[in-house]
């Protein structure tokens, strides 16, 4: 086969996105690890650097026999070459100046994707201000370098990946927990705004708990209580589910606890035609409640959440899902108060309603079964 | 993608130094590492280090960047390693200012460089961390100063079918026309052509051109081989297309994508011993993995199917963390198919559709809005569908099935 027919092939075979179904290698990205930490309020940060030995043969070049090999004599002699590597494309600097980073010593170890060359040392710097890292190791010869950088100050450590393109990292000064819940909140309100058999569950619960029904209705205010009630049993359920879930305790499998609330949903509609069950608010509120909880959990899970900040995350997402709720609750239910007492709300409204969610809920049925 | 990896990056840095207990070797000549890459071709790794050396230290050279992008690039695919994509692209940026722009900046690209071959190896290294439209782009400008430069139409159509753009695909592959193998051109057509609302006459002109090259060991037969294989399926002849792919297999059993695509087809057929075989020689990659746990899955192991997804999660995981190219097809696949989470499923394949946009593309997205109750967001796929004339078995059968088209 001629030169060019092998680049053809090359070409076809593997650029072909048509006959290659994702190619993602054996070894990914090359990559560093930068930690530094103060554990004490003095001006010393403890410094880590995890350089991959391959990386460190191909920018600096420390294998003196050519052999193909890197062994730890090799490695040692070539210390202060690689520490005039390192305070050359390493910047730590506070408060605007520059720190000084001095290799105390060297060791290796094994990660899971080979052996890193470990340098250890300490960075000195101004005892207080903004901590900045720029990092240039290693772009010159790969430009898909990754650094990994973690810093704390005796609390839970920031982190950031370095890139070619983003090489520079101010340390965030305890904000990481508010951007966090911020972050999060926002996925709640989006998540009860989108997920509408959790919405349609609850309006059909509301429906008829705004109906004044002479043998109850003692006082005007009556149906606003049972809304209260209602909204507060599904909260505290599916709070309880949703933490249970996230942070380990129970585990169910997406599919059937899907499957489950569009049970749900078809339950509570057809109830609402029944004037001896419709009344059953709060209590079915809490107890389907705990299923949508899980519902949210799977949601929850999808938003690549780490360990690091489980607790602020699982908060925010909670709390954007009752703001989310509440949002639609304050904009339907002022309507639907208007018009409670009318013989259409009553012989109309909630008897259609209830039967188009029950048709809803039985599509989400088979949708999900399919 | 970036606040995720940041956020994520707290369990890498945390599996770091988890697994980390650092020591001082006893035996100063214990080998610590060794390139595996040198034990393979110690010729052809000294040469690309040695062309990486004079493009990235010396001073601009055109001819040694080139060369060094080409070998790592060649090395990345021979070894399966990622991370000479990243050295071959180091290599370019030697030469290439506008490499270093943000965006990066096509017309700027082709001012710079010397020859037109460096635009291509560039949209060689972007495609292939699915930086397509870039890549496309950079490729236009090649074509603009050599219009007959056959690498560059062909890796274009390969980009324009791969953003689900056949009829441009189409005008690039008839620019092959008498300048390449014939099978080759054939099968552009036909890739084509079966996105256009003509496949079986596709299936038909390249099974004329594969039965023209009976007997051949060429590795462009196994290539068109594989496409036809992929068409067969999407008319449903589930057994043609299986039989089909393990020919082209027979010829370029090295072929990753082939391997993949072969086991895939075997899966979907049920012959999970058959799949399994197909992937046994094949390091532990993401796809790989997820392969084997489906196959695991699908046979009842439960125990097995447990242990391969965790792996299949972790690597994923570390992709994700390290804001590194992803392909989401593939995860939205493991999130549907082996987690049975369907709104995972339904971001990863929808973030996958922006960039991505093949019938196995639309299949997921599909199959996972649906499973998921959100028919609104295939939306956009069911009007490429239509808006092409896309045929294929398996979407008609998951609209058949009332999912939610």
């Amino acid at each position: 086969m001629s030169a060019f027919r092998k680049v053809l092939v090359v070409l076809v075979a593997l650029a072909s996105p048509f006959v290659s179904p994702g190619i993602v290698f054996a070894h990914s990205v090359g990559t560093s690890y930068l930690n530094l930490s103060q554990s004490a309020p003095d001006a010393t940060l403890t410094l880590q650097l995890d350089l991959h030995l391959r990386d460190i043969e191909l920018a600096v070049g420390v294998d003196a026999d050519g052999d193909g090999a890197i062994t730890w004599r090799e490695l040692t002699a070539a210390r202060e070459e690689l520490a005039a590597y390192i305070a050359r494309d390493l910047h730590v600097s506070r408060d605007a100046r520059a720190c000084a980073l001095v290799v105390d010593e060297v060791l290796v170890d094994e990660l899971a994707d080979g052996v890193y060359a470990v340098f250890r040392g300490r960075a000195i710097c101004e005892s207080s201000g903004e901590l900045a890292i720029r990092s240039d190791m290693m772009f010159a010869v790969d430009a898909q370098h990754r650094t990994l950088v973690s810093f704390s100050d005796g609390g839970p450590p920031s982190v950031n990946v370095l890139t070619i393109d983003e090489r520079t990292w101010r340390a965030p000064l305890g904000t990481s927990m508010w951007s966090t819940l911020r972050r999060f909140i926002v996925e709640g309100v989006h998540h009860i705004w989108t997920g509408f058999d959790h919405l349609a569950f609850l309006l059909i619960l509301l429906l008829p708990a705004l109906i004044a029904e002479p043998a109850i209705a003692r006082a005007r205010d009556r149906p606003v209580r049972r809304v209260l009630w209602i909204i507060t049993a599904f909260t505290l359920a599916h709070s309880i589910t949703l933490a249970l879930a996230v942070l380990g305790y129970v585990k169910l499998p997406e599919r059937p606890v899907e499957i489950a609330i569009a049970i749900s949903v078809i339950l509570a509609a057809l109830a609402n035609l029944n004037a001896h069950t419709r009344r059953l608010g709060p209590a079915t509120a809490f107890t389907f409640g705990l299923l949508h909880g899980f519902g949210f959990a799977s949601a929850l899970g999808g938003l690549n959440l780490t360990q690091a900040g489980v607790g602020t995350a699982l908060a925010g997402f909670n709390l954007g899902v009752e703001l989310g709720q509440l949002a639609i609750v304050a904009l339907v239910l002022p309507l639907l108060h208007l018009i409670r007492h009318t013989r259409f709300y009553v012989m109309k409204l909630v008897p259609a309603g209830s039967v188009t969610v029950a048709g809803l809920g039985t599509v989400w049925l088979l949708q999900r079964l399919a | 993608m970036r606040r995720s990896a940041i956020l994520g990056a707290v369990v890498l840095l945390l599996a770091a130094t988890a697994q980390a207990d650092p020591y001082r070797p006893s035996d100063p000549d214990a080998v610590l590492f060794r390139d595996d890459v040198a034990q393979i071709d110690v010729v052809q790794r000294r040469a690309a280090q040695e062309a990486r050396t004079r493009a990235t230290t010396g001073k601009r050279d055109a001819r040694a960047a080139l060369e060094a992008a080409r070998r790592d690039v060649a090395l990345g695919r021979a070894n399966l390693d990622e991370r000479y994509f990243g050295q071959a692209e180091a290599a370019l940026r030697s030469v290439l200012t506008c490499v270093r722009l943000a965006p990066l900046d096509a017309s700027q690209c082709a001012h710079d460089a010397d020859t037109v071959d460096l635009l291509v190896v560039l949209a060689d290294v972007l495609q292939h961390r699915h930086e397509f439209q870039t890549a496309e782009a950079l490729l236009s400008a090649a074509i603009a100063r050599s219009g007959a430069h056959t690498d560059a139409h062909l890796m274009r159509a390969t980009v324009r079918i791969a953003n689900g753009r056949p009829g441009e695909a189409l005008a690039d592959c008839r620019a092959l026309v008498l300048r390449v193998d014939a099978l080759v051109t054939t099968a552009c057509i036909a890739q084509s052509l079966s996105l256009s609302g003509k496949l079986s006459e596709a299936h038909a002109l390249l099974t004329r051109a594969v039965t023209d090259a009976e007997g051949s060991r060429d590795p462009v037969v196994a290539w068109a081989l594989g496409i036809l294989a992929d068409l067969a399926e999407r008319r449903g002849n589930a057994v043609d297309a299986a039989a089909l792919a393990r020919r082209a297999l027979a010829i370029d059993p090295s072929s990753y994508p082939l391997r993949l695509q072969t086991a895939d087809l075997l899966l979907a057929g049920r012959d999970y011993a058959g799949a399994r075989d197909t992937l046994e020689s094949l390091p532990p990659l993401e796809p790989v993995v997820l392969r084997r746990a489906l196959i695991a899955q699908h046979e009842g192991d439960v125990k097995r199917a447990r242990e391969l997804t965790a792996e299949w999660m972790s690597l994923s995981q570390r992709e994700r963390e390290l804001g590194t190219p992803l392909h989401l097809r593939d995860l939205a696949r493991g999130r549907l198919e082996l987690l049975g989470d369907a709104h995972g499923a339904v971001r990863a394949a929808h973030e996958n559709w922006q960039s991505q946009r093949e019938v196995a593309d639309a299949r997921v997205l599909i199959a996972a809005a649906a499973r998921a109750g959100r028919p609104d967001d295939a939306r956009d796929a069911r009007e490429w569908i239509e808006a092409n004339h896309i045929e294929d078995v398996v979407i008609a059968r998951t609209i058949a099935s009332g999912a939610s088209l």
